[in-house]
């Protein structure tokens, strides 16, 4: 039997060839050279994260907030530094507002992230004098999807019967008289796709009252594109997108966190792919000129 | 200062999952990595598994034995004949609480995507805008909106404008396309980010990575000795 090349068996057996993985050593080092010395490079504060930025510091005070965590524990880093900021920026509105904040998560991990970002922030919801139930709840995963996004806006009672906790949600005091989206002042959600469910059941059955209630979006670098049409009709009012929306988010809130520490090796990373992507361009246009020579 | 033992743990066991994941860039496959990949599948599955019973004790256990049946009877039933699929006798009993859920997702997804998704969107092409540049990206968004759509008629051929038309389409959709790739690139470098931040920033996970440099200094100077070409 002929053998194969030697790029192919190599993949084959599990190990990447020899460049590939030259690229990738190069790619690590580059990764972790900002973490041993911090290179400060610029970072310019985008519209788009300022108007997000604007509405979460705006809320009306005693106003209700309604957040969807739709991340998963893989997407932490890139998600992470913005959905931390968001909550700092909400918790504290609770403290200097009285504005309540309720969050819902409609996939396993998301409720688990609301909680580890509520610990993370607990040295300031203790100084705040914030209490669970009372100024901010995590109610946990609820199943549905689609009927459960419709459900938040329709009919906020029959949400879930108990929280993340365990603790029926009739006995928390944050949940007296929240019926559905004419109650709430800001919705949002964090999630790592499209938002088209989202605008079907909350921007749709709100428009449907004739009601406008300001809906945010945290979503990945990757999700970004899709979303942006909805941002540009207003269905979304702001929206904040990857790392670098994170980084921006803590220089905003006043937080700073993994998203400014790594926002330097994330620009890092992106020259060398551009480089990269040239590189790999001329060689290809210019190969027929090196088989001539 | 002093170090906690069940933090720096923690590190070391995330340090060695970070580096036992990238040593497959080195070795390939190899014992380590294999251990990370199924722990990693492992893991993910139990959480799920913890999770789903968790729902079902806080939404079907716990109002049955507050004496709630009735509330939650009809959903516990369709859970159930679910499982009548691993018998191939009973199997189409499952299309049932199958097309319940399909039904209700569907219903309510379609009575709202007209409004949220098309008549919204149509909106947006308005040919005037607060400035000339908002003026002439609302040009290019109807232009790409009819070319693009241009490129998806089948029933007439695809030749003189028609065809001219597609082809501009089919040039936005790649710079769409390229658009969505770029973000997937951005999404995709900020994992190894976190991790390197997980390896660089704690004690334990230094400690990790002192011991992969040693151990991959070792294991490139054994493989040289030996004769192997591996780098």
């Amino acid at each position: 039997m002929e053998e194969l090349p030697n790029k192919m068996t190599q993949t084959s057996q599990g190990t990447m060839p020899v460049a590939d993985r030259l690229i990738f050593l190069i790619f690590a080092i580059l990764i972790c050279i900002p973490f041993i010395a911090p290179l400060g490079l610029p970072l310019k504060i985008s519209p788009s994260t300022q108007t997000y930025y604007n509405y979460l510091v705006n809320v009306k005070p005693g106003g209700v907030i309604i957040w969807s965590e739709e991340q998963s524990f893989a997407n932490w880093p890139e998600l992470g530094p913005a959905e931390v900021s968001t909550y700092y920026l909400l918790l504290k509105s609770g403290h200097e507002k009285g504005t309540k904040f309720i969050v819902v998560s409609p996939n396993t991990d998301g409720a688990a992230v609301a909680d580890r970002i509520f610990k993370q922030l607990k040295p300031e919801i203790d100084a705040w004098g914030l209490k669970y139930g009372v100024d901010y709840a995590n109610l946990g995963y609820v199943t549905g999807l689609e009927a459960m996004y419709a459900l938040v806006v329709r009919d906020f009672q029959a949400l879930t019967t108990r929280d993340y906790y365990g603790t029926p949600v009739g006995d928390l005091p944050i949940m007296t008289g929240l019926k559905d989206v004419r109650n709430f002042d800001l919705m949002g959600f964090c999630i790592s796709t499209s938002a088209e469910s989202y605008m079907r059941q909350w921007w749709g059955y709100a428009n449907s009252l004739g009601i406008t209630i300001p809906i945010l979006n945290n979503v990945q670098a990757a999700g970004a594109p899709i979303n942006a049409p909805f941002v540009s009709t207003g269905q979304l009012s702001g929206m904040v997108s990857g790392l670098r929306g994170g980084a921006e988010m803590e220089r905003l809130s006043g937080k700073l966190g993994f998203g400014t520490i790594s926002i330097d090796a994330y620009s890092i990373t992106h020259l060398y792919a551009i480089g990269l992507i040239i590189t790999a361009n001329v060689w290809f246009f210019t190969k027929g000129r090196r088989k001539k020579e | 200062m002093a170090l906690e033992i069940g933090p720096l743990l923690v590190q070391l066991m995330t340090g060695f999952i970070i580096v036992g994941a990238w040593s497959y860039l080195y070795k390939g496959v190899n014992p380590i990595y294999r251990i990370i990949e199924v722990s990693a599948v492992g893991i993910f599955l139990g959480f799920g598994w913890y999770l789903a019973l968790d729902v079902l004790n806080k939404q079907i256990v716990i109002p049955i034995q507050n004496g709630n049946i009735a509330a939650v009877f009809i959903p516990l039933v369709l859970g159930l004949l679910l499982y009548t699929r691993f018998s191939p006798k009973t199997a189409w009993i499952s299309r049932w609480p199958t097309a319940v859920i399909t039904g209700i997702g569907l219903g309510i997804a379609v009575q709202a995507l007209p409004k949220a998704q098309i008549l919204a969107q149509l909106k947006v092409g308005s040919w005037v805008g607060p400035t000339p540049l908002a003026a002439f990206s609302n040009i290019i968004y109807t232009v790409a909106l009819f070319s693009t759509l241009s490129f998806f008629i089948f029933t007439v051929k695809q030749k003189g404008v028609v065809g001219s038309v597609a082809k501009v389409g089919r040039f936005f959709m790649i710079i769409a396309f390229g658009a969505i790739l770029g973000g997937f690139l951005m999404t995709n470098i900020a994992a190894p980010i976190g991790n390197a931040g997980d390896l660089m920033q704690t004690t334990g996970g230094q400690i990790v990575t002192v011991v992969a440099i040693i151990v991959l200094v070792i294991s490139i100077l054994y493989d040289r000795s030996r004769n192997r070409k591996v780098v």
